[in-house]
């Protein structure tokens, strides 16, 4: 009893394991993995200019408590108030 | 059902050792096929490994004494609630049960992530992977958690009266949470360091999940100390014994990498130091279980060691050699940093903040460790007495609670000596007054440095919430109510970590008022007599006799007086357990905002006519504030963990 | 800058080593066999000592009235008479393992301070 038991899971488990493999083979000519690729590329190149003007901060004085924030912040760091108005 | 949970527990490990190999291959060539298929290898190691534990619990609850655990650990009279315990109380089940929690942690990482970090995920999903493996051969291969016994005996030996109680029913499963938290944050940061995508990116993706692993570690803590305050009888929460120490110590270094995070997010700041804690920590919850499994003599517990620590010293090692040789291949990736404007700044106390913790926590480990080496050099065997923990790590702990105050006074990048001048004005100096202020009405010295050491921070946190509301309520108008949910809502990790902070000010009150100020007395009586502590009068009135099937239990009724005016009746029990051949305390506790008067029948002949009683009293001031401490602890972890609909998109994605 | 973090390296250093010498000095104890501290005899005189062994059978005395609670630690062939102020700890049987803290007087009898129970995490039946 358990040993059939025992091969049906590992066989199940096998095949929800193995099945990514059968799957792609399909998918590849679609070619899913080349768009990936060009969108991490994107991704990779705006980060890189955001990084760049971040080196570039200015402060910025909260209107309600008065503490220093960097312009990028929408609200103080410190209290909460909007800092766009 | 048992064999079926065996076989799943075997294609467990062998689907774990699977998913280990593929995805590191799949990280490495970048095939997709290779990735998917170890993520699906991975939630088949999780559904195997919850089968093999449903098996195990089935077994429990259905007292199956075929199985040696279960005959070591449960008897037929065992509730049924206590089959976790039951389950832990074995060290090869503590192990298994942590791996589980592991496996489900890995499996939701690996659907959470799948698809937002395409080159870290599956590098974590390999080091999890590896890291369940070692789990599944500890209970597989090393021990056999289903082991047979070759003639099932009729009854077990039943579980420690000590562990059926509800806080040790909560308080392993909360420790096990953290740790495999954390386990699962080392594994997300490592991936990112070996893929070389060390810059902000893995913050974003991890901050919830090491504020999960940290709250829960905390609140298993203090559900520990609770525990030990309640039922072994003693009267005191905290003994710094090795497996109590083994489990703060993690919890202390989460804490400092949590505060490294918040620097991480705001500056980029000291990259390595943040690694370096992780690893830290990690290598922490592992000694863990190398300390509780017998690899450092305790005292208190773990007498009956397992054959586990060689292996886990191993792994401690594997882990420390890895990690530091890839941070040191990594290192010049980091770019640079912003450097911080002035030590006096948020980021300088952040640093300073750090330093102390990693400070404690190589305090308590020289402490456990020391006797150990001096041992080893063919000194004369010594042990570390609670002094030493009490003397070195409580002024530390004491300056931390107090520099919190100044943590938050302090802006990012510099802080200008009058804005720092006007926040003392309002909250140092307050402090000060009335710790003066108590130290001329006698009250107490302790008390005085109480108020100092907690007002502080705690006058701090108050002024920033009314500058904050205030400010709130001139914007968007409305009630000071709203306005102080919507400033909390506006930056939650910030405002979580002050309600934590009151919380840690309250657990300070709690451990200053309890150590310094506790009465404790102790009487026999006869059935009419009184006893004094304090300003309590407790008369013995009665003794009860009641029978059952495990136990015999001699319950003790006193009457409570104060200043000679009733108010209330304690009723301490004295419980011999037939299966233990030994009596155990249950105390009665009475808890007021000001003190617990806390009472144990500790000794009675349970001989017909002879009623005489020995009564243990205690007086503990302010002790309840400690889990009103641990509310607060969990409440501010909550606010901080909500997820945050606006803004998740762009956090998880490391936009932020 | 550099200077500055050294300076502050050093203080730290030496407020760490101040608090480990300080605690060390007040709180280490000596922890001996039964036999151990029977050879050892007059020189562990008034000294802080904690003892391991296993509580003799039939050795427990209780005095209710003068809360004393009386036994014998034995390891191997040494037996250590004891006398500890106070309840008795939960668990604490002939057969259990303690530790007792303490001190030993010219008397012979070991005055302990403090009781400690190895907690079992299981029961194991006699062998």
């Amino acid at each position: 009893m358990t040993v059939p038991l025992g091969i049906l899971l590992g066989l199940i488990a096998a095949i929800f394991i193995a099945y990514p493999f059968f799957r792609s083979r399909a998918k590849s000519v679609s070619g899913d993995e080349a768009l990936d690729e060009e969108l991490e590329k994107r991704i990779r190149a705006l980060r890189k200019g955001r990084s760049e003007a971040a080196e570039d901060v200015v402060d910025k004085v909260c209107p309600s408590c008065g503490a220093r924030c960097d312009s990028r912040d929408k609200f103080c760091s410190e209290c909460g108030a909007s800092l766009s108005t | 059902m048992v064999d079926t949970g065996h076989i799943a527990l075997i294609l467990c490990f062998i689907a774990a050792v699977y998913t280990a190999l593929a995805s590191a291959w799949g990280a490495r060539s970048g095939s997709h096929a290779f990735t998917a298929s170890a993520r699906n290898g991975l939630l088949v190691v999780a559904v195997l490994y919850t089968l093999a534990m449903a098996a195990m619990l089935y077994a429990f609850m259905s007292k199956d004494f075929s199985l040696r655990i279960v005959t070591e650990h449960a008897s037929r009279d065992l509730p049924a609630v206590y089959a976790f315990s039951a389950l832990y109380a074995d060290k090869a089940g503590s192990v298994l049960f942590w791996g589980w929690l592991l496996s489900l942690f890995a499996a939701v990482l690996a659907l959470q992530k799948y698809n937002s970090y395409k080159q870290i995920t599956p590098c974590a999903i390999s080091i999890l992977a590896v890291i369940l493996a070692f789990f599944l051969a500890l209970v597989t291969i090393v021990v056999n958690v289903f082991e047979e016994n070759p003639y099932p005996p009729v009854d077990g030996f039943g579980l420690n009266p000590l562990l059926q109680n509800v806080g040790m029913l909560i308080h392993p499963p909360l420790l096990y949470l953290g740790f495999a938290g954390f386990m699962v944050v080392f594994a997300f940061v490592m991936a990112a360091l070996i893929v070389r995508r060390p810059g902000m990116e893995w913050i974003g993706g991890i901050r919830r999940w090491t504020l999960f692993a940290w709250c829960v570690l905390g609140i298993g803590n203090l559900v520990g100390m609770w525990w030990s305050y309640i039922e072994l009888g003693w009267g005191g929460y905290w003994a710094w014994d090795p497996v109590e120490n083994a489990g703060l110590m993690p919890w202390l270094l989460g804490t400092a990498f949590l505060h490294s995070v918040a620097m991480l997010r705001k500056r980029h700041y000291l990259h390595t130091w943040g690694l370096a804690l992780i690893i830290v920590t990690f290598i922490f919850v592992l000694l863990s279980p190398f300390i509780t499994h017998g690899g450092i003599e305790s005292p208190l517990h773990g007498f009956y060691a397992s054959n586990y620590p060689p292996y886990i010293l191993g792994a401690i090692v594997v882990t420390l050699v890895g990690s530091v040789v890839l941070l040191y291949a990594r290192h010049r990736d980091f770019g640079k940093e912003d450097k911080p404007l002035s030590p006096i700044s948020r980021e300088g106390a952040f640093l300073l903040t750090n330093v102390i913790f990693l400070v404690l926590v190589f305090l308590i480990i020289t402490g456990v460790i020391l006797p150990r080496i001096v041992e080893g050099l063919g000194g004369s065997e010594i042990a570390l007495e609670r002094d030493y923990f009490d003397w070195s790590c409580g002024p530390v702990m004491l300056f931390l609670v107090f520099f919190m105050g100044v943590c938050s006074t302090l802006r990012w990048r510099k802080a200008s000596l009058k804005s720092i001048g006007w926040n003392l004005l309002y909250t140092l100096f307050p402090a000060v007054i009335i710790a003066i202020a108590v130290l001329i009405s006698g009250i107490g010295n302790w008390y005085a440095l109480a108020a100092l050491v907690c007002g502080f921070p705690l006058f701090t946190i108050m002024r920033e919430w009314l500058l904050g509301t205030r400010a709130r309520r001139r914007a968007t108008g409305g009630y000071y109510a709203g306005a102080f949910l919507r400033l909390i809502g506006s930056n939650r990790p910030r405002y979580g970590g002050f309600i934590v902070h009151i919380g840690i000010i309250l657990i300070t009150l709690g451990v200053i008022g309890s150590s310094f100020y506790g009465l404790e007395g102790m009487e026999t009586l006869d059935i009419g007599e009184e006893m004094t502590v304090g300003k309590y009068e407790l008369s013995y009135d009665a003794l009860d006799m009641r029978e059952g099937s495990s136990k015999v239990s001699a319950v003790a009724s006193l009457s409570i007086s104060r200043d000679g005016k009733l108010i209330d009746t304690v009723r301490p029990e004295y419980n011999y357990w037939f299966s233990w051949m030994e009596p155990f305390a249950e105390v009665a506790v009475r808890t007021t905002p000001a003190e617990d008067l806390f009472v144990s029948l500790s000794w009675t002949s349970f001989e017909p006519g002879d009623e005489s009683a020995t009564f243990r009293v205690l007086v503990n001031p302010l002790i309840v504030w400690m889990w009103v401490g641990g509310g607060f602890l969990l409440l501010g972890g909550l606010v901080a963990f909500w997820p945050d609909r606006k803004r998740q998109s762009g956090s998880e994605a490391g936009v932020t | 800058m550099k200077k500055r973090y050294l300076i502050g390296g050093i203080v730290l250093v030496a407020a760490v080593g101040y608090l480990i010498y300080m605690a060390l000095s007040s709180s280490a104890i000596y922890y001996v066999t039964v036999s151990e501290l029977l050879d050892k005899g007059s020189d562990t005189y008034d000294t802080n000592i904690r003892v391991t062994g296993k509580v003799t059978e039939g050795s427990i005395e209780w005095d209710a009235e003068k809360l004393e609670l009386g036994f014998s630690v034995v390891e191997g062939n040494a037996s250590l008479p004891v006398i500890y102020k106070g309840a008795m700890p939960d668990g604490f049987k002939a057969g259990a393992d303690v530790m007792v803290e303490g001190r030993y007087h010219s008397d012979r009898i070991f005055r302990a301070e403090s009781i400690l129970l190895k907690c079992p995490s299981k029961y194991v039946p006699e062998e």
